[in-house]
Order: structure tokens, then C-alpha cells, then sequence
């Protein structure tokens, strides 16, 4: 290998290190600051003081009008719900929202397939930039069967896909207001039905480890913890073993439980959902509503 | 192991360093080992199936060199040539002949049904089956004398960075490379490395960001139509070359390092100006496969005009069967067969030193394309109902497009740098992959693929389209 070479080799290297390390210095910076996006969706709900506290996944987040429930309860609320993640999430927005500002009521939308969801491992990995930060985030991140310390190598990798969300900060106002809330539109085309079935899944031991201390954290803290089945438009099966050992862990813990899942105002009714699992937005604030009423209670 | 895995990561410099570590007469075992290895981190069942091919045409290589008569020769030819297709018949073809038997048994209300029975596909069955016949073939012709080693016979067959989905070797060109002392020299791992940094760049950043749109289309076609029908096909196209062209390009890289030299798979088939041409640009080692073993056993073109065409459509026909045990690869195959016989009949093509004009040039590369793409509907859909769902419903702009804004500004800037790259590779014939030169640019160049791949490469896409094939 003459000179050159290598003059060549440390070039390439010295490289891409430092856009490695200048990546890493510009978007931990950045990264904060993003509102849009996935990341926007966990930023807002780790920074916001929430009195109550909405968590679950894509069903809670187009189900829970935070609105509704801040003015019939008045108290804070967010809805800190995230698509295609669970327990693993919730319980790590929960611990650190209670470091900063416990909330006084937590509303968990568990929906069907909450306990046996196993993409949900593989889409851990887009945590990685509050591996760092967050304890809590470290903690779930590393229950990925394929997470491997060299991923935290780089942060180009850290940060990897964020370039979308960073531009759109740059770019776009914010106008939200629906605290974490995301409205569907339009109504259930039945032609576009596609039955999936829910009953004999596999329990992941790990989601029951973690809805345990999600019970824990709530106990621990005096918060109020509500179990939630929000309406599915969907013929849903009572015995279904999946609702019953949630019902099961609620009870023995003494904490409510409330099945919506076949409700009656809303059941099979084209209007009131976007698709078999989602509620529209007219759906949603139905529901929303007649929860405060029963949370009241 | 998929190439684009943590396991990978390890296990690539670890045989690396074992290989060149090990003296010149062992290195074929600690490939060997390697590649079985390899091969088992998918199903270890399976690596008797490829051990079975292995011995088989192994055999009969050898019975046929050994036979004085062409009839003897011809026995052990037809043995090894059954042996391997029934594997790769019962395995890949067993429950879809199957289910069509049933259809048509079904249509004349028979009480008879062919059972279904659970079958894993072994990975890359299609590749080896395909790369240990060309051997016995060879072999019979007397195009290439019998490997006698076996160990050095079962790497050929098991190599492991061409092993799962090509480019599918010739003997001839592959299995004298075993039995050359290789070094570690610094070109290889520079022109190794280009392709393999260009081969994930092409996997990572186009592909498996591209499968995001597409997949969510065509796996609910019935929710879908118009634009987003047109959208998700027009993306289809890179996706495809981006996974499988990225994985050649991979494997190139990693071979190389080691090298070995594999043949190029691919050259810039979107910039095709004729249905023939396209065919002399994707996917090389299959194409050229099914010249030298098919096509021309069958007469190829030194038969009658309408004979001609006809070994020009099965071939097609073939090759689309090849690909899967369903009929949208049949249709699909069937499709090509269809352009290229009427590309003949018109004589369509660009003549080797016709020159053409610019305007000439991008309405053929166009009109190229959009025929391709149009077969990729059959190749991509799920079934053939929703493949003629989405023919039917790609002028219907009734329903919301469905439009992916993070997809598309990814997609996009992998897009134009794959563009740029293949425009200047078409125009120039200087590939920065083909050779070893490092310079400034070059630094530059892979420095900034490397950074963008960690970036905005999509991780946990899985894996490449082709193993299932």
C-alpha cells in the first residue's frame, strides 16, 4: 500500500467520523425541538405536565379527545398514545412523566392485541435517540431481541429517519391542539373489510411484566389507573383470554377495568368508525364523552 | 443470515481473517464450513437438501465423464437432472400444481383433492438447483472436465455470497477460482467494498424505504386506486432492483474481497431502449442461464420464423415459473414472452452501432419501462384476482390517493443519487464500481453513500425479495 493510499484511507475515515460526530452534536440538539412525527408525538408527551394521562396505541390515540376530557374533568390532559408501539412505551412515558410531574389519573387503552403484538420488539428501535437520555427508554429499548450496543455506534444510525422530521420543524408551524389527540376522518367502507382474528394468541410473558409495572409505578404514586377496551367495530369475542387476564390483573390490583369493546351506541355502526379498530372523529368524542361521565362516577 | 443483519457483521471478517489465516490447501474447507454455516442459520433441515443436490450431481458428473457411450452419458445426465428438479419440484411446486389440479377438479364437481402439505421453501433452492445443473450439463458437453474434490465441488455449489440468490455461477468460470491461491490485496477490498457500501445503499436507502409504500398498496389492493395504484407500481420497479440488484451488488463485494470474481448481474436495466435489451441488463446470470441451457437446446433462433418465437415465449414462460410457484409469475413471464416475440417480429430493436437520437433514445427507454412495470403488477400482486383488481382500477381515480410524504422524501433523494450514478456510469462506461482507482472523488463519493445509508437507510426492512425464489 504506497502513500497515497493511505493519505486516501485516513481521509475516508477521518470522514465519515466527523460527520458522524457533527451529525450526532447537530441533531441531539435538534431533536428536541421536533414537533412532527413520531418523534414529535413522544417529545410533546414527555415534556407536557399532564394531570390525566392517556396511554395505549393507535387506538388511543384516535380514541381519547384530550379536550373533552380537560373540560369535563378539569384537569390537564394528555393523550400520549403512539401507533404500532404498547406497553413497552407506555411504561416508559409513564415513569418519566412521573419524574417530572406525576399525573393524577392514567387512562391505558389496551387494546386486542396488546399482549401478544410481536412487531412490537422490532419497532423499538426507533427509541434509540433517548436511549441515552431517558433510563427508562434504555431499559425498554434492550428488550429487543436484535438490539446490539453496536447500534449506538453511530449517531447518524442514533438518528437515522429524523431528517424528515427535522426539515418539517424547520419548514412548518406548528397548529396543533388537540393535546396528543389524532382525529380520523371518513367513515368504514365495508367493501374494504379484511376479518383478522384475535383469539388464540400467544401472551408474551414480557407485556405481562410490563402492564405489572405500569400497575406498580401507578400504586407506587398514588395514581388513579383505569383499564380501557375502547369500541371495535369488530364481532369481538368476550372470552377472549387476551380481555380476561387483563380483567383479571385490573381486579386483583383494585383497579378499574372498563369493557368498550362491543359498546352498544357504537357497535357495528358504519358512521362511528374509520376502520374495523378505529373510531372516527364522531366516534371518538361519543366515547370520550360517555368515559368522562363514567370516570366521574 | 441476511447480509443486511448484525450477525453478518461478525461473521464476515471472522472468515475473512480465518481464511487468509489458514494454509493455501484448507481455505476451501474454511469456506466450506463457512458457507454451510451460513446457509444453516436459516433452517438447518434444509442443508441436507442442498448436501442431497450436492452428491447427486456430484455423482453423475463423474459417472459421465467416466461412460464411453453418449447413451451412458445421457442416462446419468437424465438421473441428475430429475434428481435435482423433483427437489425443487416437491419443494417449491408440489402444493401450487396442487391447488390448481384442485380448481380444476373442483370445476368438474370431482370428490378427488390433491392434499396440501406444509412446505418451507428452502432458501435459494432455485439458485443452486439451477447453478449444479449448469454444472452437470457442462460436464456432459465436455464444456468443463468433472471437479473430482468434492469438498472443493460442494463450496461451488454452497458458496456462500452467491449461495441464497445469485448471481447464479457457471462452472467454468467459478469453480477454477477455488482452486487459485487468492490474497488479500488492497484492490480487492476497495473495488470489494464499493460494491458492497453501492449494494446496501441500494438495499437500505431505496428499497426497503420504497417496500414502506408499496407493500402497504398492494398487500390492500381493494382499498386502493388510481394514482396511488400508478404510484405504488412506478415505485415497485426500484424497489425491486434496488433489493435484488443490491443484493448481486453485495455479493460481488463480498466475493471479491475474498478474490473471487462473480459476474455482473446488472447493468442500468431502466435505461433499456428494447424489451431485448432490458432482458441483456437484469439479471444477467439467469438470462444468460436460460440462453445456453434452454432457449438454445431448444433451437433457439436457427429454426423456422414461427418456431423461433415460439422458444422465445416458453423461455419467458420458463423463467417466470422459475421465480414462483404462482400463476402471477407465469403471467408475468408470459408478458415478457409477449414483448419480446412482437419486439422481433417488428424488429424493434436498436441495432449494436445504430446510433439513435436523444429524443429517439427517451422515448424507447419510456415506452421500455412503462411495458415493464406493467408486468411487475403480475410479479408484485398477491394474487392474480388483485393483479387484474389493480389493472382494472389504475385509470379509477374514485378513492384518496394515499400518499406517504416521509416515504417519498426519502424515496426521492435515494432516487436521484441512483440516477445521477447510473447516468454517468451509461454515459461514461467508467463505473466507479468496476474499478480500483481511489481518488479524492471517490472518497468523497462512498464517504457520503456510507453517512447516507446510516441515515436514512431503512433497518429493519428484512429481507431481500429474491430468497423466497
Amino acid at each position: 500500500m504506497n502513500k497515497t493510499y493511505s493519505k486516501h484511507i485516513i481521509l475516508f475515515l477521518v470522514l465519515i467520523f466527523a460527520i458522524d460526530f457533527f451529525s450526532g452534536i447537530l441533531f441531539s440538539k435538534k431533536f428536541n425541538d421536533v414537533k412532527f412525527g413520531d418523534y414529535g408525538v413522544i417529545n410533546k408527551s414527555l415534556n407536557f405536565d399532564a394531570e390525566i394521562l392517556i396511554l395505549g396505541s393507535s387506538r388511543a390515540v384516535h380514541h381519547y379527545n384530550s379536550n373533552i376530557f380537560s373540560t369535563n374533568l378539569k384537569k390537564a390532559c394528555y393523550n400520549a398514545g403512539f401507533g404500532g408501539q404498547g406497553l413497552f412505551l407506555n411504561y416508559a412515558l409513564l415513569k418519566e412523566s412521573i419524574e417530572r410531574h406525576p399525573p393524577k389519573v392514567v387512562i391505558l387503552d389496551v387494546a386486542p392485541n396488546i399482549l401478544d403484538d410481536k412487531e412490537s420488539y422490532s419497532k423499538l428501535n426507533l427509541l434509540l435517540p433517548y436511549y441515552k437520555k431517558y433510563p427508562s427508554f434504555k431499559e425498554i429499548i434492550q428488550l429487543n431481541p436484535k438490539f446490539s450496543k453496536l447500534e449506538l455506534v453511530s449517531n447518524l444510525y442514533i438518528y437515522n429517519s429524523i431528517l424528515y422530521d427535522v426539515t418539517r420543524n424547520f419548514l412548518l408551524k406548528e397548529k396543533e391542539s388537540n393535546f396528543g389527540f389524532e382525529p380520523l376522518e371518513g367513515m368504514l367502507n365495508q367493501n374494504n373489510f379484511k376479518p383478522f382474528h384475535l383469539e388464540n394468541d400467544e401472551i408474551d410473558s414480557n407485556k405481562i411484566i410490563y402492564l405489572n409495572k405500569i400497575i406498580d409505578l401507578c400504586k407506587f404514586n398514588n395514581i388513579r389507573l383505569i383499564g380501557v377496551v375502547s369500541p371495535t367495530y369488530l364481532k369481538f369475542d368476550k372470552k377472549n383470554r387476551i380481555i380476561n387476564r387483563l380483567k383479571f390483573i385490573f381486579n386483583e390490583n383494585k383497579m378499574k377495568f372498563y369493557d368498550y369493546s362491543a359498546y352498544s351506541k357504537l357497535y357495528q355502526k358504519n358512521e362511528f368508525f374509520k376502520d374495523q379498530l378505529h373510531l372516527n372523529k364522531i366516534g371518538a368524542d361519543i366515547f370520550s364523552r360517555d368515559l368522562v361521565e363514567k370516570i366521574k362516577l | 443470515m441476511l447480509f443486511n443483519s448484525v450477525q453478518f457483521i461478525y461473521f464476515f471478517p471472522i472468515v475473512l481473517l480465518l481464511y487468509f489465516l489458514s494454509p493455501y490447501k484448507w481455505r476451501w474447507l474454511v469456506l466450506l464450513i463457512s458457507s454451510y454455516y451460513f446457509y444453516m442459520s436459516w433452517n438447518v433441515d434444509y442443508v441436507f437438501l442442498i448436501l442431497f443436490t450436492t452428491i447427486i450431481s456430484y455423482g453423475s458428473a463423474i459417472q459421465i465423464e467416466k461412460s464411453e457411450t453418449k447413451k451412458t452419458k445421457k442416462i446419468y445426465l437424465a438421473f441428475s437432472v430429475i434428481a435435482s428438479l423433483a427437489v425443487l419440484f416437491f419443494y417449491k411446486y408440489f402444493n401450487f400444481i396442487g391447488s390448481s389440479l384442485n380448481d380444476v377438479f373442483g370445476s368438474f364437481n370431482s370428490a378427488f383433492e390433491v392434499p396440501y402439505l406444509k412446505l418451507l421453501l428452502p432458501v435459494g433452492i432455485s439458485f443452486y438447483t439451477f447453478q449444479t445443473l449448469s454444472y452437470t450439463i457442462d460436464v456432459y458437453r465436455g464444456d468443463i472436465k468433472t471437479e473430482k474434490h468434492f469438498g472443493i465441488y460442494a463450496l461451488y455449489v454452497s458458496f456462500f455470497p452467491q449461495l441464497v440468490a445469485g448471481p447464479i455461477e457457471r462452472s467454468t468460470r467459478l469453480l477454477p477460482q477455488f482452486r487459485k491461491k487468492h490474497y488479500l490485496t488492497f484492490d480487492n477490498v476497495v473495488k470489494g467494498l464499493k460494491w458492497v457500501i453501492f449494494g446496501f445503499f441500494m438495499k437500505l436507502v431505496i428499497a426497503d424505504r420504497l417496500s414502506l409504500y408499496v407493500d402497504s398498496v398492494y398487500n390492500n389492493v381493494y382499498q386502493h386506486s388510481g394514482l396511488t395504484f400508478i404510484l405504488a407500481t412506478f415505485l415497485f420497479a426500484f424497489q425491486i432492483f434496488g433489493d435484488f440488484a443490491g443484493y448481486s451488488s453485495i455479493a460481488i463485494g463480498v466475493a471479491r474481497i475474498m478474490g473471487y470474481d462473480l459476474m455482473t448481474n446488472f447493468k442500468r436495466p431502466y435505461f433499456a431502449t428494447s424489451i431485448s435489451d432490458f432482458w441483456h441488463r437484469w439479471h444477467i446470470s439467469l438470462s444468460t442461464w436460460f440462453k445456453d441451457y434452454f432457449y438454445i437446446p431448444m433451437g433457439g433462433s436457427r429454426v423456422g420464423v414461427s418456431r423461433w418465437y415460439l422458444n422465445l415465449f416458453l423461455t419467458f414462460l420458463v423463467s417466470g415459473l422459475w421465480h414462483g410457484a404462482n400463476w402471477t409469475f407465469v403471467i408475468w413471464g408470459a408478458l415478457n414472452g409477449i414483448y419480446i416475440v412482437v419486439e422481433n417480429i417488428f424488429k424493434l430493436q436498436v441495432k449494436k452501432k445504430q446510433k439513435i437520437s436523444f429524443y429517439n433514445r427517451i422515448m424507447r427507454t419510456l415506452i421500455v419501462f412503462i411495458l415493464v412495470d406493467f408486468a411487475w403488477i403480475f410479479f408484485r400482486a398477491n394474487n392474480v384476482t388483485e393483479a387484474i383488481y389493480v389493472i382494472n382500477h389504475i385509470f379509477d381515480f374514485s378513492k384518496e390517493v394515499f400518499y406517504d410524504n416521509k416515504i417519498f422524501f426519502y424515496g426521492i433523494i435515494g432516487l436521484t443519487i441512483l440516477f445521477v450514478h447510473d447516468l454517468i456510469v451509461e454515459n461514461t462506461s467508467d463505473s466507479v464500481l468496476e474499478n480500483s482507482k481511489v481518488n479524492y472523488k471517490s472518497v468523497l463519493y462512498f464517504a457520503f453513500l456510507i453517512c447516507l445509508i446510516l441515515f436514512i437507510g431503512v433497518f429493519n426492512g428484512g429481507q431481500f425479495i429474491y430468497f423466497q425464489f
